[in-house]
């Protein structure tokens, strides 16, 4: 919702502004940031879909899951593996490709 | 004050690499490409499988090596590049407004605009899968992205909906990578895509698939997916009660469909074609807006990336002789209308003064047949142009060339139809 000069400025500050991370809404990496380390942040992808937006859109999380994925991982410090869907037992990710072990 | 170039090219996948070499060739040496991801090649990157290029290059590559040659001719050139960039506006008179974290915000003005923004998947919402809503259900796309680019694997045990190219790649990747794939769904009665993926990702790993049958329930109480219902469907796709079957599943996949990314093209105003979900374009790739040409999938959803290569460089060219006013605008002097048999064609308009000899038109048939007749016929419907071919399918993109000399001759519009060869 900011004017082109807006947004410019506000880029400049701060980078992360300017890496749009869900497409369809035009969600950045700052917004995504914020929500994270605001007072009662959002644990899982859902969550932050719900805070912030990424993945309301039309392609509904196809293309900005994996990167809210990796980006929750590394604000809360844990292995990607581990971010939620949305509750508990969640998971989307089920291990690496080429370890051992099948179904 | 805009920044100006002569030729934006927004996507640097396939279509823009082979658009913007293309207009480099023809001339134009003021060209920027813009790409939302950090590198070239857009969804090539990701399908590490091969058979791309067996027209093109008569080799067999994966798609990022395909990618890759394409790559390695825009270094030849004075193309600029700007990845990490997204173009967030395209107004009517060609202002393009695009972030990054570098550069900021950018304020950017174009001679010329190549369109080649690719597509996006049909979600799970879009077609209504009753059930529960756990983790587990993503595109088949997505699930590429995870494996292929970022090296995860995405489930166990896996029902995919949908046999276009995508789900069939992604059961023979799933099944490669140890998960199990207990079946392959498709609403159709027959299999949206190409047969050789039937028989190398379907057959070659004994993955079943059922034709005439769809998911009709996603259970999953606990977070995960735990299970899927499948059902017949009859001739008007209604599943059919007392035919359910259910499939013990940590994961499904979704393969139904993909939609050209538009918005750009819709906020710019351009006129879009509710058959292919893509822009109305001309002889020439141009669309509705005077300097705006598009290829690629933003345009209609291809098969085979040697075709997408063909029209971005027939795109590339016309980009090229409009900025140095070698071309013509303005209204077509015929159309093209679809006949029995025809869902779309790409062009849909003519102008005969940018023809040189021909003009390949793309179409895709609505049935599968084993053989027909490509018939082309003028306004009082006599026979024009005749083209006979063999397996015939709508998962398979058919190509036929119009000499010019024989659109100057004809009294539009002209349709386009096929009839099935009758069994002998």
């Amino acid at each position: 919702e900011l004017s082109s000069k807006e947004k410019a400025a506000l880029v400049a500050e701060n980078p992360a502004y300017g890496r749009v991370i869900c497409r369809c809404e035009t969600i950045t990496k700052g917004e995504i940031l914020d929500a994270l380390h605001g007072p009662i942040p959002p644990v899982s992808i859902d969550g932050v879909k719900r805070r912030c937006n990424p993945g309301m859109g039309r392609c509904q999380g196809g293309f900005c899951g994996p990167r809210v994925q990796e980006i929750i991982a590394r604000e809360l410090s844990i292995p990607q593996q581990q971010v939620p869907q949305d509750k508990a037992g969640s998971q989307i990710l089920v291990g690496r490709t080429k370890e051992k072990g099948g179904a | 004050m805009a920044e100006y170039h002569d030729l934006i090219v927004v996507g640097g996948g396939p279509a823009g690499l082979a658009a913007a070499c293309a207009a480099w060739e023809k001339g134009v040496k003021d060209i920027l490409i813009l790409e939302r991801d950090k590198e070239l090649g857009g969804i090539l990157n990701q399908c590490i499988h091969n058979g791309f290029g067996l027209t093109y290059f008569k080799e067999e590559l994966t798609g990022p090596e395909y990618a890759g040659r394409f790559i390695r001719m825009l270094y030849d050139t004075g193309v600029t590049v700007r990845t990490d960039t997204m173009v967030l506006d395209i107004s009517p008179d060609r202002r393009v407004q695009a972030v990054n974290t570098h550069d900021g915000f950018l304020d950017l003005k174009a001679g010329a605009i190549v369109l080649a923004m690719g597509c996006r998947e049909r979600t799970r919402g879009a077609i209504g899968i009753p059930g529960d809503r756990p983790a587990g259900v993503l595109t088949a796309g997505a699930a590429q992205r995870y494996l292929n680019i970022e090296g995860y694997m995405v489930g166990k045990r896996v029902v995919i909906l949908g046999s276009g190219d995508i789900g069939l790649i992604m059961a023979r990747r799933m099944t490669l990578e140890g998960a199990k794939v207990l079946a392959c769904v498709e609403v159709m009665p027959y299999s949206g895509g190409l047969n050789r993926n039937i028989v190398q990702c379907l057959n070659d790993f004994d993955i079943p698939l059922y034709l005439s049958h769809t998911i009709t329930d996603i259970v999953g109480k606990h977070g995960r997916v735990e299970k899927v219902v499948v059902s017949a469907v009859d001739e008007n796709r209604a599943p059919i009660p007392g035919t359910e079957m259910e499939f013990d599943c940590d994961t499904v996949l979704l393969s139904v469909g993909l939609i050209p990314e538009n918005e750009l093209s819709r906020t710019a105003g351009i006129e879009i074609s509710p058959r292919t979900n893509g822009p109305v374009v001309f002889e020439n790739m141009e669309t509705s807006l005077p300097g705006v040409f598009a290829a690629g999938n933003v345009v209609h959803v291809h098969d085979l990336v040697d075709f997408v290569t063909a029209e971005s460089q027939r795109a590339g060219r016309a980009a090229a002789d409009y900025l140095a006013g070698r071309s013509v605008s303005g209204e077509a002097d015929l159309e093209l209308v679809c006949g029995d048999r025809v869902n779309y064609t790409v062009p849909r308009k003519l102008r005969l003064a940018n023809i040189d000899k021909a003009v390949g038109v793309f179409f895709r048939v609505n049935k599968v047949m084993e053989a027909g007749t490509i018939r082309v016929t003028d306004a009082t419907g006599a026979e024009v142009a005749a083209f006979r071919r063999e397996h015939l399918a709508p998962g398979e993109m058919e190509q036929i060339q119009l000499p010019k000399v024989l659109l100057e001759k004809t009294a539009g519009p002209i349709t386009i139809s096929v009839e099935e060869a009758k069994e002998e």
